[in-house]
């Protein structure tokens, strides 16, 4: 049954860290308006963006703690065959995404602005933050699923959250270093 | 489970999920497009709003979406009647985004003095993040559970369908409401 009272001690404390953390995400996008106006596309395609890097990093992170829990994979860093296609994989994916994620926001930043630019800057811009982004992420949910299991901790709620709104930052930030770089 | 599978099968079995939430996203992406122009110059400062009231959302959702799914497999909840469980379920559900909304918005407001960029008043702040946080949690508090209990009683897990559902109908919903909001609470005229 429900105890509200225990659901509500559990939840604030790093449901609020989270916002503090989400405010910071939240001044990059408000400091950089003026390349939301250069650049109206990058704005369009930001939600997609961390969803995706989210999802990644969410999906490795519970594969590497069923593969922990079976015993398949050790919690230390060496000889790591089965570690290398998983992380080999996600790369992968990352890429066919991003590239895909950069060619609709190109196309919608024409349609929105009516500026076209050379067919291939939005994917470089979505291509290159995206795999920064997604490289510390995966960093980030092997370190964290390692040491939380090695400590007999269970990740699901307190790790999950702030990684997410952490990656969110990330992902924010790197794109729209990147978009300001390019521009 | 890691190693059992060669790449390809990992590949095979994620990428189209990804893929098709990204895509799914899109439309988050183009409510939130729509903000340079009109939005903006109405409620300086709500960009900074954005990831904190999206993100909070998706908290809330799914751990009350992972919540539904135990009483529903432990059997405290039932998909015959509205029992106590999910009723509580909910309620907390609802509190919780009012509440972390309005902290939301008071450090939304600290960042737009700290960053020193143009800022609308607090109360602007408070009313338009409370409001999109009480109407995004009843409407998803809702559809999170509707999912949940629909799935479970057609024979699927509730915890593989009810997260990823909820994830992107949350952000859509909830961009949404942040719209509506920032208009209902700038027509005020405060």
């Amino acid at each position: 049954m429900i105890d509200v009272k225990e659901v509500l001690e559990e939840s604030l404390p790093v449901l609020t860290i989270c916002a503090a953390i989400s405010v910071l995400s939240g001044a990059f996008l408000g400091d950089n308006q003026e390349l939301f106006r250069a650049l109206p596309g990058i704005l369009v395609i930001v939600p997609s963006f961390i969803a995706v890097n989210g999802n990644i990093s969410s999906v490795m992170s519970s594969r590497l703690s069923s593969a922990l829990h079976t015993g398949l994979i050790k919690p230390h860093f060496r000889g790591k065959g089965v570690l290398r296609v998983n992380i080999f994989s996600m790369i992968l994916i990352a890429s066919v995404v991003f590239t895909v994620l950069g060619f609709v926001g190109g196309a919608i930043n024409y349609a929105i602005s009516g500026e076209a630019f050379s067919v291939e800057v939005f994917p470089m811009i979505t291509l290159v933050a995206g795999l920064v982004t997604v490289s510390i992420l995966l960093a980030g949910s092997i370190l964290t699923s390692y040491l939380t299991y090695r400590r007999g901790l269970d990740p699901d709620n307190v790790v999950v959250p702030i990684l997410t709104t952490v990656g969110d930052f990330v992902g924010i930030v790197v794109l729209l270093l990147i978009a300001g770089v390019v521009i | 489970m890691v190693g059992t599978n060669p790449v390809w099968r990992i590949i095979a079995e994620t990428l189209p999920v990804i893929m098709f939430f990204a895509f799914i996203e899109l439309f988050t992406g183009g409510f939130l497009g729509t903000f340079v122009n009109d939005e903006l110059s109405l409620a300086p400062g709500l960009l900074i709003i954005v990831p904190g009231i999206l993100g909070l959302r998706g908290n809330i959702s799914s751990a009350l979406g992972a919540r539904i799914a135990s009483g529903l497999h432990l059997g405290y909840i039932s998909t015959r009647h509205i029992s106590k469980g999910l009723k509580k379920n909910i309620e907390v559900s609802i509190v919780l985004s009012v509440f972390l909304s309005f902290v939301l918005s008071v450090l939304a407001w600290q960042m737009c003095h700290f960053i020193g960029s143009v800022c609308m008043p607090l109360m602007n702040f408070v009313l338009i993040c409370v409001l999109t946080g009480l109407m995004s949690g009843v409407i998803l508090s809702f559809t999170t559970s509707g999912i949940a209990i629909i799935s479970y009683r057609k024979g699927l897990d509730p915890d593989n369908v009810t997260l990823p559902a909820a994830a992107s109908i949350g952000d859509i919903i909830t961009i949404i409401c942040l719209i509506i909001s920032v208009n209902f609470v700038v027509g005020l005229g405060l």
